[in-house]
């Protein structure tokens, strides 16, 4: 137990070594220190894991128990779904490392020692049990984000992607500050037990307002729509084991808070309006899914693209997480890590791109990538599995996720959530056929394109790609689609989904020490409707491809209905990404209060 | 007259960050800027010392008063002194990335960074 701060402390410590005296190890050196780091990470993140199996654990820091049912010192809770993104962020991390061995011919000491800290960072949000301690970490992985970010702030475009990410960001952090200060004010409390179980069954105005105002920052760390537009911007232009960390565990960090929070403070304070958040919550997911979605079909940069992806499946997370019941929970917890594996899959072999041929524009890599097996492999199986094919994990929380769907409305969402994974799908495998084999009509130049050139990392002569280039998107994607083969996933996930909608429990495991047992859950359910579901999603994604890469032979009058009408609203859209800052500060507070004004509407009946 | 005079701290936080947000979205220059997302997040620290304000409280050190004498609730300065660090943490961030701009275009202009749109 006395290790449990062990995934926390050891790369901050690392870190700091690194940071201090990081210029005069020679570059080998480093990377073995941060692999090791890293490694040791995961092992530490996978014994808290197993740790937690039988149910949630709590520990007190500095030995300050609570007093008579108040909290005074600061706990973390050590539960599986907490484990399980610190896990995804060791393994995570310790890819990228491998990655960056390859990848920079030259680095400097303060790019590990960042990503140190990043994943320390996380590890200690997604263990702790206290409102601030969360708020520490957030802003420490927020830091430490921008950083990374532009780490090659020299060329215009990371330059602005980092600005960009850093001013947002900031500004949606104010805003969960913001909300924690009220709670503490209302509670005088700030561990989430005690916030709970001070907070009592009805929303006033104040409560309302708290609760938006914590949702606003991880949402904006989530992408949700109109919160998203930072992320396409600095997804894009940051380092490319960066990017993987961002798109891979980085907004499913936003998620988890948001689920934290509204699960473990508001649930039973919200009482029967927690029906009406329900449908905010999903509103906001489908609508940034089919954004994200028709987005990522427009790009021709591969990493833009990838970033609209991400934020399209985040919607797709945002209303499983809305529907604020434990299968979906459970499901949406195993559809993150799916996503987050692959997508890192997909980053890397993107980045494999960009080392060989210097650019990772659509058309200029047309059919120049024919000879790469291992990342066209991974473009492919990856856009498959984006899709919905029945490979990965991500079928095993839509499993769930389908089981769980009951109001209409929660599936109409999850129809528009399925069509924004087909178009995603369908855009990772268009740039599957169009660089790696070359067929089908060029990607055509449309209007407002992003035009960047991302420099290579790497001088020197190219001979055969390095082998961690090639193998780190390999076994992302295979653990991506493997670990869907262990027996008792979905059991476990839904075993252990429901303690984290329960306050009352959690306040008296926490205050009390008194364990509330486990209910046996059902069986899950069987997979073959989510297979044939998944199937049928990923026809219509390879359908969509083919679709685009014939678009030089379909009929002209087709084409002619149809682009009228279709072209001038996706213009609009993609001009409101306008990658000036103002812009996306102010549709951030807009959207802020327009979720208030929603929330003060329906929650205070 | 009292009940005007406990509601200013927090009128003068909402303030504070509506002109910080105001700087912000407008800016043309990124110093500006980055200066204004200082000044919206001193709305947090109004809206914390106005929270942990106490009613004839005194400072929160028991030497001279005794324990039970009323005093200022210490928390939210320590939460106040965090919020200044984290602050102080960003802005330095976002202050070299200004320079990095400066020192690439000649210019601070946020409108001048029009790389990425689309």
């Amino acid at each position: 137990m006395s290790s449990i701060p062990l995934p926390v402390a050891l790369p901050l410590l690392v870190a700091a070594l690194l940071a201090g005296t990081g210029k005069y190890w020679a570059r080998r050196a480093i990377d073995v220190v941060a692999i090791t780091t890293a490694f040791v990470t995961v092992v530490s993140c996978a014994w808290i894991l197993a740790l937690s199996r039988h149910g949630p654990l709590v520990t007190w820091f500095g030995g300050w128990t609570p007093r008579a049912g108040v909290a005074i010192g600061i706990s973390w809770l050590i539960e599986p779904f907490g484990a399980s993104v610190a896990l995804l962020a060791a393994v995570l991390v310790t890819g990228a490392f491998v990655y960056a061995w390859a990848f920079f011919s030259s680095v400097h000491g303060h790019f590990h020692a960042l990503v140190l800290v990043f994943l320390g960072a996380i590890c200690g949000f997604s263990l702790t049990d206290d409102l601030f301690n969360l708020f520490v970490f957030f802003e420490l992985m927020g830091a430490a984000a921008f950083a990374l970010c532009g780490v090659k702030a020299e060329e215009p475009a990371p330059l602005q992607g980092a600005l960009n990410f850093a001013v947002t960001n900031t500004v949606g952090a104010f805003f969960t500050l913001t909300g924690i200060i009220l709670l503490y004010a209302r509670t005088g409390a700030l561990n989430i037990a005690n916030v709970a179980r001070v907070l009592g069954h009805r929303p006033d105005g104040l409560v309302v307002a708290a609760l938006v105002l914590v949702c606003a920052g991880f949402l904006t760390k989530a992408a949700a729509v109109p919160f998203h537009l930072w992320l396409p911007d600095a997804h894009a232009v940051a380092p490319t084991p960066v990017s993987a960390l961002f798109s891979g565990v980085m907004v499913e960090i936003g998620l988890w808070a948001v689920v934290r929070v509204i699960g473990l403070v508001f649930h039973d304070a919200l009482g029967d309006s927690l029906g009406a958040l329900r449908g905010i919550l999903v509103a906001m997911g489908a609508l940034t899914a089919l954004i994200g979605g028709a987005l990522s079909l427009m790009q021709l940069q591969v990493k833009r693209l990838l970033a609209y992806s991400t934020v399209s499946h985040m919607g797709v997370l945002l209303a499983a997480v809305g529907g604020l019941d434990a299968t979906s929970l459970a499901g949406a917890g195993l559809y993150a890590l799916g996503h987050g594996l692959i997508k890192a899959a997909l980053f890397f072999a993107a980045g494999v791109l960009l080392h060989r041929f210097g650019t990772l524009n659509e058309r200029e890599l047309h059919g120049r990538a024919r000879g790469l097996v291992g990342p066209g492999l991974v473009f492919a199986v990856g856009g498959l599995a984006l899709a919905g094919a029945p490979i990965s994990l991500q079928t095993l929380g839509e499993s769930l996720i389908h089981q769980a769907e009951q109001s209409s409305m929660r599936n109409a969402a999850g129809l528009v959530g399925w069509i924004g994974s087909v178009l995603t799908g369908a855009a990772v495998l268009r740039v599957f056929v169009h660089v790696f084999v070359g067929a089908g009509t060029p990607a055509r130049e449309l209007p407002l394109e992003a035009r960047f050139e991302e420099k290579r990392e790497t001088k020197g002569p190219y001979g055969r790609i390095p082998l961690p280039l090639v193998a780190v998107p390999i076994v992302m994607l295979l653990l991506g689609c493997g670990l869907a083969l262990v027996p008792g996933l979905r059991a476990m996930a839904v075993l252990h989904a429901p303690a984290l909608l329960n306050p009352a429990a959690h306040a008296s495991l926490v205050l009390d020490g008194v364990r509330t047992a486990l209910p046996t859950p059902p069986p899950p359910p069987s997979m073959s409707h989510a297979m044939l579901v998944g199937l049928g999603r990923t026809l219509a994604a390879i359908a969509l491809a083919a679709l685009t890469l014939v678009r030089g032979r379909i009929p002209k009058r087709f084409r002619d209905s149809v682009t009228p009408v279709a072209f001038p609203v996706l213009v609009r859209l993609r001009a409101w990404q306008s990658g000036h800052i103002g812009d996306y500060v102010a549709w951030l507070v807009a959207g802020v209060a327009a979720f208030g004004a929603a929330a003060i509407a329906v929650l205070m009946r | 007259m009292s009940g005007f005079a406990d509601h200013v701290p927090y009128v003068a936080a909402v303030w504070v960050f509506l002109v910080g947000i105001y700087g912000v979205v407008t800016s043309r220059n990124l110093v500006h800027l980055v200066v204004c997302l200082g000044v919206m997040q001193s709305a947090s620290y109004l809206l914390l010392a106005a929270v942990g304000y106490r009613r004839h409280g005194t400072a929160p050190v028991f030497f001279d008063a005794p324990p039970g004498h009323p005093v200022v609730d210490p928390i939210v300065q320590a939460l106040m002194l965090t919020d200044v660090v984290v602050e102080a943490t960003v802005v330095a961030l976002l202050l070299a990335l200004a320079v990095q701009a400066h020192k690439r275009s000649g210019s601070l202009d946020p409108d001048q960074l029009r790389v990425l749109t689309g």
